[in-house]
């Protein structure tokens, strides 16, 4: 990884694990000491979860000391909110949600150095024309993990039978409660969330299932 | 457990569960109110076994004995073990159907319905008493023979011995058994309905570039077969939103199961999919 690139990335996110590199914050604390290193950066990759208002802080730290390319993890996050927001971040992408082709969707212009940085960890791009509300594949996704949950609620079957069916009725590539387990649970209560806040609708209330596994995630 | 199996309904999903249960072993009775349809179902299925030796997925010996054990019949023999129904998916036509069933089977006859979309429960109320606990809903994916899965719904009145046995039957045979209880979409049709919602949102207008790419992702990087746009147009777009408008008005319209507005336009203009060569894609 080249020492140009400066990643910020905290525990809840998928590839925390993965990053090694020196130039790496791993948990999001902004100090005074990070500033220069930040201004020296050619390129700023943000990892940050969390919700709105913690996501719109950081970038709104990194776009006021970096004045040059910021990429940022729009995976749970109002995509088309931050790029009108904050004019120098050059593009987003939906890395935080594990996807089974290992590939991300990226919007925006990605930086050599960002494409790099992603094949390293594995993961191919696929270019999107829209940001959205936590992009495409992550809000589906996380919309049908949801109604697993919903429906373990009301006992309609096992975790165990939901899943075979999934997997051998529509041929999808996991059973919804090992996809949950794959992603975790806080960026799919954290999407939802976002969702119906911007939204007001009651379609994407989380399960109070599905929050409780999120809020045991982030106790352990 | 099983040995002679009766299935009624000579259409697609009756002709492949026939199919199905002969390849298991089984002697099948297979049944419609339409001769021709009968006669039409037996052909095909003859046809399929045929090819599959062909390509050496049976041997003659094992095709031939098929061919003996399933059989057309205008009146089921009495003592089969089970009896599978899977007829036009209208309530009262079922109802009708299963009343009459009761009396004409035996008592040890299991009942099972391949509905997919009406409750087992509102079927099995108006069977007597001891035939209730023999009732039960079998659904099948199509096309039978292939599909793995097989969702068996207990109703309020099902003996769940009776449930998983027949289970553990399906699995030792070769598919995949999914337990549940009778709720509307049962559980497929239920969990994937937001596997259609969602994207329906993400595009929210006409716009076949953009189903387009919302179908290029949803495989590209969520892993799914089938975008759901060409997934939408391959089932038919009219059946599609008739089971989300079943699934959103059994769950009292929560807003989780809404059918989106573009779905109805579609319908209306009759775009229906690949089989009026027009749907969210032209063919």
């Amino acid at each position: 990884m080249s020492t140009n690139t400066f990643i910020i990335c905290n525990s809840d996110h998928r590839l925390f694990s993965e990053l090694t590199d020196v130039s790496v914050i791993k948990e999001v604390l902004l100090e005074p000491k990070a500033v220069e290193k930040i201004k020296e950066a050619d390129l700023i990759i943000d990892l940050s979860m969390g919700v709105h208002a913690e996501k719109e802080a950081i970038l709104n730290f990194l776009c006021n000391v970096h004045e040059k390319e910021v990429i940022s993890d729009m995976s749970c996050h109002w995509g088309e909110f931050f790029h009108e927001r904050f004019p120098n971040l050059k593009a987003s992408m939906s890395a935080a949600f594990y996807s089974p082709k290992n590939t991300v969707e990226v919007h925006g212009e990605l930086p050599h150095l960002a494409t790099h940085f992603l094949k390293e960890l594995g993961l191919n791009t696929l270019e999107v024309s829209e940001a959205g509300h936590g992009f495409t594949y992550p809000r589906t996704v996380s919309m049908i993990i949801n109604e697993a949950f919903y429906a373990l609620e009301d006992k309609l079957s096992s975790k165990e039978d939901m899943d075979t069916a999934m997997l051998y009725g529509v041929n999808y590539p996991l059973g919804l409660f090992e996809w949950c387990d794959k992603i975790g649970a806080r960026p799919i209560v954290t999407l939802l969330d976002g969702l119906h806040t911007v939204t007001k609708n009651a379609r994407y209330r989380p399960a109070p299932g599905l929050r409780k596994k999120a809020m045991l995630e982030q106790s352990f | 457990m099983l040995t002679k199996v009766a299935v009624l309904g000579a259409g697609t999903m009756g002709s492949g569960i026939a199919q199905w249960f002969t390849q298991c072993g089984m002697n099948v009775e297979l049944s419609d109110n339409s001769p021709e349809a009968l006669s039409i179902a037996l052909e095909k299925i003859h046809i399929s076994w045929d090819k599959l030796a062909a390509k050496g997925k049976f041997t003659e010996d094992q095709v031939k004995k098929f061919k003996k054990d399933l059989t057309t019949q205008e009146q089921f023999s009495k003592d089969c073990d089970l009896m599978i129904e899977a007829i036009v998916e209208r309530l009262d036509v079922k109802v009708d159907v299963f009343q009459k069933m009761s009396a004409h089977f035996d008592e040890k006859t299991v009942l099972a319905t391949n509905t997919s979309s009406i409750p087992i429960d509102a079927i099995a109320r108006e069977l007597p008493t001891t035939r209730k606990p023999k009732f039960i809903g079998l659904h099948f994916f199509n096309p039978a023979p292939i599909m793995k899965l097989v969702e068996v719904v207990a109703g309020h009145w099902s003996d769940p011995k009776l449930i998983n046995s027949l289970g553990s039957w399906i699995a030792a045979n070769g598919k995949k058994p999914a337990l549940c209880k009778d709720g509307p979409g049962f559980i497929v049709n239920r969990l994937a309905r937001n596997y259609y919602g969602e994207p329906l949102r993400i595009v929210n207008n006409e716009n076949e570039k953009k189903s387009l790419e919302v179908d290029t992702i949803l495989k590209e990087v969520g892993g799914f077969r089938m975008g759901p746009f060409e997934l939408m147009d391959l089932i038919g777009i009219d059946i599609n939103y008739s089971v989300t408008q079943s699934v959103w008005e059994s769950f009292y319209y929560e807003e989780r199961f809404a059918p989106h507005a573009l779905q109805r336009k579609m319908v209306t203009s009759g775009r229906l999919g690949k089989k009026t060569k027009a749907g969210f894609y032209e063919y």
